[in-house]
């Protein structure tokens, strides 16, 4: 086997599972890696069996006490690379590679597991390529892998995507990666808004057009108030019975997140999904059954869903405040009307007091009092929470809404990306007529965060956030070679989606529908894929010159009349063997064999075309 | 009845009906699990990018049976023979290897017992080659060549293929040739050995293993690859007896290795020669047939 493939296609396999488990695993992993490589360039000594075997027994125990098991998707991925980057450096025999090469094969199903986007898949294009074309020269892998591609492009279409019947999560981490949680504290958005990770993405059916103000992504509500923190207690379920969609008004597809959030359009009437059993929460949410630890795509129908529900006495606790903030919301009460005219003193408020969105609110901000009075500088949750807990001091029912607002619109997929960046939060009120209304506090500090979208808010410089220029932002250099930067990017993205889509939705459902729609084109296809794979394992391109085919040719008549060319006879003397027992094949003979001497013998005399050749070998009879 | 068991015997009849078997080798069960342990990871978390990739390594591990399989079975053995040779000497099973094919056949391996092993490479479309299976024996006797293995494990080991073809040879190994390599002085019969006139070259022949290195022709080794030896016409009409009695040893094993020695040079120096035997004589004469008579008789 060869060596340097072997350890380009596993440091590829390696590299691509270590960015997705703790940085210090992959820093070793690299190491032991750079060490191998030193070994094959300098011919250094390897370092003896004992002391590998000590490192692993070190590592596992390490990674014991880490993870608290070895079964988890982080600690037997870490487990696989580190295992196989020890291997990689006392490999010695043939054995030992073919160990190797097994394991690349486990190790590009963890690359999978964590990810099946375009940068995980082409790595692992890559690292197949490099583990398989390790095993020699002896054969071109282009010809053998253009040969298998229809059987296992059949097999992937037609082998029924059984339903687990166990309920396995797979192998995905129990603790999910980034996203909200139960509660929300003063900093639990800018933490997740550091990420551009991808929430979820969307494509909505029809041509109507969408800008990002109007992307509310809404994933919990939360009741129960603590002044800027707050959480969310144990919320009834609604009864409600799911049916099938009469029309889908929008696709998403949602990242594996470890939690139960289904994120949905506001309003949104119903979903649909055959990948999990989900439940309708008080406060209209979402959430599925279980956790969600793989990708997930659902069906959301927009329409308002009784957006009528009558207050709870939750819906009014506040916790206890100071007499500053006390005084503060009597003067909001006192020559209000209505519930409208309190929250609009409330923004008011926000504005003339200058409050200002920043990303680094400090500690000044950590607390009611300090924010209301002191910091007056927050991020979305400080204001969504204040705005809350003011107006429920304010004797107005309200709640705080989670999830992400704004995204990224993808002209070539036509879909909407939303990123961690977009992580939001808001602020929804009963009106006197019994409705429950959104009002984004965040639009009266920082109206770019709503009409830029997440994303490019990030990259905002501070001084801008405020002046509500987002419109010349835009037309600013800075500006310019962000947009440029994601346009760029959309274009990968969008085919990125596509394959996700795909292969997230290619279920035993959709093959189902598939199967039953296009009978006609699925047999076809599949008659197509089985008639390729056999033809091109059992026909083989002639690869022999003109004159061995000439030869052959000959031979092949020949015995048919029981004469076979001895080893030590050239054809001439065979020829001539042949004449003498079929005097009215001479001629025929003649031609042929000069025919073949020609070609063999006087490369520059122009030869007798095929076509001749043929129809004298027609008449040998 | 006669009909088919003629049938049967025809050359034809077996080409056309020796079996191809295939068999996974324990690398090739391992890379079946693999693919096993895939799908499995596949189902549990219902990822379609391992499905891909386990349905891929099941379309190339068929392909690799594919290949294996047609690696063995296409090849065709044209002619075989096997000269006869000493004990404790090599000799060769030669073969006539016919690829019929369009493609290339590869990592053939032909054997008729662990030691008795060719490796082919390669053997290009359409070609005609031919090989030589090296034979060893240790006892003399008259040998029936057991049916000869070709098997394959192109191009990934995960299989081995193979068929047996039956040879229908049989081979004479004489007893080694061991002891003195002067003749007895009671063997002469006529003028001295050392006055032999090796000026008249006869031919070239094969090296064996008795020959001194000396006799080599390096000139014609180098052209054929071979290593050759030079013969001479001594012209000479020089007659030897080679007698059982005059052999020094005391083994009748031993015995037999001498006067086969002594056959040989013989032979080698165009001598007219005579063995007697305790129970059988045969008369003064020369050449191939001669030796191998006399060499049989040692059996």
């Amino acid at each position: 086997m060869n060596s340097w493939r072997l350890l380009i296609g596993l440091g590829i396999g390696i590299f691509m599972v270590g960015l997705e488990v703790e940085s210090w695993i992959l820093s070793v992993c690299l190491f032991f890696l750079a060490w191998k490589s030193a070994i094959e360039l300098w011919h250094m000594q390897k370092p003896p069996r004992w002391f590998i075997n000590a490192l692993v027994v070190a590592f596992l125990s390490i990674l014991w006490f880490r993870y608290k098991t070895i079964f988890g998707q982080d600690a037997s991925s870490s487990f696989l690379i580190i295992l196989a980057s020890l291997k990689l450096l006392e490999e010695r025999t043939l054995r030992d590679q073919k160990f190797l090469f097994l394991l690349g094969f486990v190790l590009l199903s963890a690359l999978f597991l964590f990810s099946i986007e375009a940068p995980s898949l082409i790595s692992g294009i890559a690292c197949f390529f490099f583990l398989w074309s390790a095993q020699g020269r002896e054969i071109k892998y282009s010809s053998v892998f253009l040969k298998s591609l229809p059987l296992a492009l059949f097999l992937f279409l037609f082998f029924p995507r059984l339903q687990n019947p166990f309920g396995l999560q797979g192998f995905a981490s129990p603790q999910g990666s980034t996203g909200f949680s139960d509660e929300l504290n003063p900093g639990s958005i800018s933490r997740i808004q550091n990420s551009k990770e991808v929430a979820f993405r969307v494509q909505f059916v029809g041509d109507k057009k969408y800008r990002p103000h109007d992307q509310y992504w809404r994933g919990q509500v939360l009741t129960l108030s603590e002044g800027l923190r707050w959480i969310k207690p144990a919320v009834p379920t609604l009864e409600r019975v799911f049916d099938k969609l009469a029309r889908a008004d929008y696709e998403v597809a949602l990242e594996p997140q470890g939690k139960r959030w289904l994120f949905v359009w506001e309003p949104t009437s119903g979903i649909q999904t055959t990948r999990t059993s989900f439940v309708l929460k008080r406060g209209q949410y979402y959430e599925s059954v279980a956790p969600i630890y793989e990708r997930l795509t659902y069906q959301g129908s927009i329409g308002a869903d009784s957006g009528a529900m009558a207050a709870e006495k939750s819906d009014l606790q506040a916790p206890q405040v100071s007499l500053r903030i006390r005084e503060l919301v009597n003067s909001f009460v006192a020559g209000s009307p209505n519930r409208e005219a309190i929250s609009e003193k409330i923004l008011a408020y926000f504005k003339e007091q200058k409050f200002t969105y920043t990303k680094s609110p400090g500690t000044g901000s950590a607390t009611l009092d300090a924010f209301i009075f002191e910091g007056k500088k927050g991020y979305c949750e400080h204001y969504a929470a204040t705005f809350a807990t003011l107006l429920r001091l304010a004797g107005v029912p309200a709640r705080l809404v989670t999830g992400y607002q704004g995204g990224e619109y993808n002209t070539y997929g036509k879909f909407w990306k939303f990123s961690q960046s977009d992580a939001h939060a808001w602020t929804e009120y009963l009106s006197e007529d019994g409705k429950w209304l959104r009002i984004d506090p965040t639009s009266a500090v920082a109206p770019e965060r709503l009409e830029l979208g997440g994303v490019m808010f990030e990259d905002l410089p501070e001084e801008w956030i405020g002046q509500n220029k987002a419109q010349e932002y835009l037309k600013t250099r800075e500006a310019w070679w962000i947009q440029a930067r994601e346009t760029a990017l959309h274009s990968i993205e969008s085919l990125n989606y596509e394959l996700v889509l795909f292969l997230i939705d290619f279920n035993l459902e959709k093959q189902k529908e598939i199967f039953t729609e296009y009978r006609f084109w699925v047999f076809g296809t599949g008659v197509l894929l089985i008639g390729l794979f056999l033809f091109q394992s059992f026909y083989h391109r002639d690869r022999r010159t003109y004159a061995e085919w000439l030869l052959a040719e000959l031979e092949k008549r020949a015995a048919r009349a029981n004469l076979h060319r001895e080893p030590s006879e050239t054809l001439r003397q065979f020829v001539n063997r042949w004449k003498k027992s079929r005097p009215d094949l001479r001629e025929s003979l003649e031609k042929l064999l000069t025919a073949y001497e020609t070609s063999q013998y006087a490369t520059d005399t122009p030869k007798l075309s095929a076509k001749d050749v043929r129809q004298v070998l027609k008449g040998l009879k | 009845m006669n009909y088919f068991a003629k049938l049967r015997s025809s050359p034809k009849f077996r080409e056309k009906h020796e079996k191809t078997y295939i068999m996974p080798t324990l690398y090739g069960v391992a890379f079946g699990f693999i693919c096993l342990l895939l799908f499995g990871i596949g189902f549990a978390s219902t990822n379609n990018a391992v499905y891909f990739l386990c349905f891929f390594m099941v379309a190339l591990g068929s392909q690799s049976l594919i290949l294996t399989n047609r690696t063995t079975d296409k090849i065709k053995i044209a002619q075989s023979s096997a000269e006869d040779f000493f004990a404790d000497e090599t000799g060769r099973l030669r073969l006539a290897l016919h690829n019929p094919t369009r493609e290339d056949l590869q990592n053939l391996q032909l054997s008729l017992s662990k030691e008795s092993v060719l490796e082919v490479t390669r053997l290009r479309a359409g070609e005609r080659r031919e090989a030589s299976v090296p034979l060893f024996m240790k006892e003399p006797g008259i040998y029936k060549l057991p049916r000869l293995s070709i098997s394959s494990d192109f191009p990934y080991h995960f299989s081995r293929s193979w068929k047996k073809h039956q040879l229908e040879i049989s081979v004479c190994v004489f007893p080694a040739r061991r002891g003195a390599a002067s003749f007895p002085t009671a063997a002469y019969t006529s003028r001295n050995a050392e006055s032999l006139n090796l000026d008249d070259f006869k031919g070239h022949r094969d090296y064996q293993e008795s020959d001194s290195p000396r006799s080599i022709d390096w000139k014609v080794t180098a052209r054929v690859q071979e290593l050759m030896v030079k013969e001479y016409d001594p012209h000479s009409s020089q007659k030897l007896t080679l007698r059982w009695q005059d052999c020094a040893q005391t083994s009748d094993t031993d015995k037999k290795s001498q006067l086969s020695l002594w056959i040989d040079l013989a032979e080698k120096n165009n001598f007219e020669y005579a063995l007697e035997l305790p129970t059988r004589y045969i008369g003064y004469s020369r050449g191939r047939q001669h030796r191998d008579e006399c060499l049989r008789a040692l059996l």
